[in-house]
């Protein structure tokens, strides 16, 4: 067995996926937290080193550069579920893997919403079906279905951490918008600009129909007293 | 298909400041329009999306002010003339509209707006 090579956080994680980790105090977060349950779950092994010539009790942490792919792979999978509870769950569980990379992709893929949320769609259908298989997440790297930032820093659209919460706003926000279109089409204004008001975001079609439903009642409203005022 | 859609909306515009008709079918069409809206409003339960409709809303405008106007004008001259002036026969602003929408595009087409007011008067 080759020796052991201790590496640190930006060695095993921020490399090979090209990040800066301490320019990215929100993902750096994200990443400790999903190390520490890897550790706990025995997935990879850490080493808790005092800094050299400092009292602090701060711990210097170090990776063996082993997990280094179990890692990544870990990251990318928190990019899309979020939860490092269901990443390590995802790690040991084949039956949940199956599940869950098939749930995925139908709310990321099938959906057809996925424009601007900043991944690949060839690259996390291969991402899916590699977790659908059942390759070694340990050793196996998955590909980066992620377009040039993680989830994990928070920059995305309404600040979410992962692409399953990113697209169940989405879908909240786009039933919100369903229902609005259907009371504005049955000729319903006022509940049409009361759901409106419910309708976040901006950029999207749903969006400027929303502004056209505000601006189409606040007329209609002005017009009716202009009306009634005249009679 | 859907390019030329505004196009249809600014059809009614277009005809209303090109066309050569006679002051007084403009009138009645005017006030067809105000007295359309107000149907419309009467008759469904909640608000009214007016949204498209700027044509319509200014006809029914130009509609009212000639109205309110000419009524306004016409009690200056029953004030000044009481002994020889006949009333209008209307009440109010909007049953003399309502008068002047029920005439025909034909009917008024030879007359000027004057004398369609008059008449809408019953004089």
């Amino acid at each position: 067995m080759a020796a052991e090579r201790w590496i640190t956080l930006q060695q095993a994680v921020g490399d090979p996926l090209g990040i800066p980790l301490a320019k990215h105090p929100t993902l750096r977060n994200a990443v400790n937290t999903l190390v520490k349950a890897l550790e706990k779950a025995e997935l990879i092994k850490l080493q808790h080193e005092h800094f050299e010539y400092s009292s602090s009790e701060k711990k210097r942490l170090s990776l063996n550069a082993a997990d280094r792919t179990c890692l990544v792979n870990a990251v990318l999978l928190q990019g899309v579920f979020a939860e490092p509870k269901v990443v390590l769950k995802l790690l040991t569980d084949p039956a949940v893997r199956i599940s869950h990379a098939a749930w995925a992709k139908t709310l990321l893929i099938d959906q057809q919403s996925q424009a601007g949320q900043g991944f690949l769609p060839s690259q996390l259908t291969r991402f899916l079906d590699m977790l659908a298989g059942g390759c070694d997440l340990k050793s196996e790297p998955l590909p980066n279905p992620f377009a040039e930032t993680l989830p994990q820093m928070g920059i995305g659209p309404a600040n979410c951490t992962s692409l399953l919460h990113l697209a169940a706003v989405q879908a909240a926000a786009l039933s919100q918008g369903y229902i609005m279109m259907a009371y504005y089409l049955n000729g319903d204004i006022e509940k049409a600009y009361q759901t409106a008001l419910k309708v976040e975001g901006d950029a999207s079609t749903l969006a400027q129909y929303r502004d056209l439903i505000i601006r189409d009642y606040r007329d209609s409203k002005a017009v009716k007293a202009l009306l009634d005022d005249w009679r | 298909m859907l390019r030329y859609l505004p196009l249809l909306f600014l059809l009614p515009a277009c005809a209303l400041a090109k066309s050569s008709e006679p002051e007084s079918v403009k009138l009645v069409k005017a006030c067809n329009e105000l007295v359309a809206m107000y149907d419309r409003d009467g008759q469904e339960n909640s608000l009214v999306s007016w949204f498209g409709s700027v044509s319509e809303g200014m006809q029914a405008g130009y509609c009212r002010g000639v109205i309110v106007e000419y009524r306004r004008n016409d009690k200056l001259r029953a004030a000044e003339q009481w002994s020889s002036h006949e009333t209008c026969n209307q009440p109010d602003w909007f049953s003399q509209a309502q008068q002047v929408a029920s005439y025909s595009i034909d009917s008024v087409s030879r007359h000027s707006v004057d004398r369609l007011l008059e008449a809408s008067c019953g004089r």
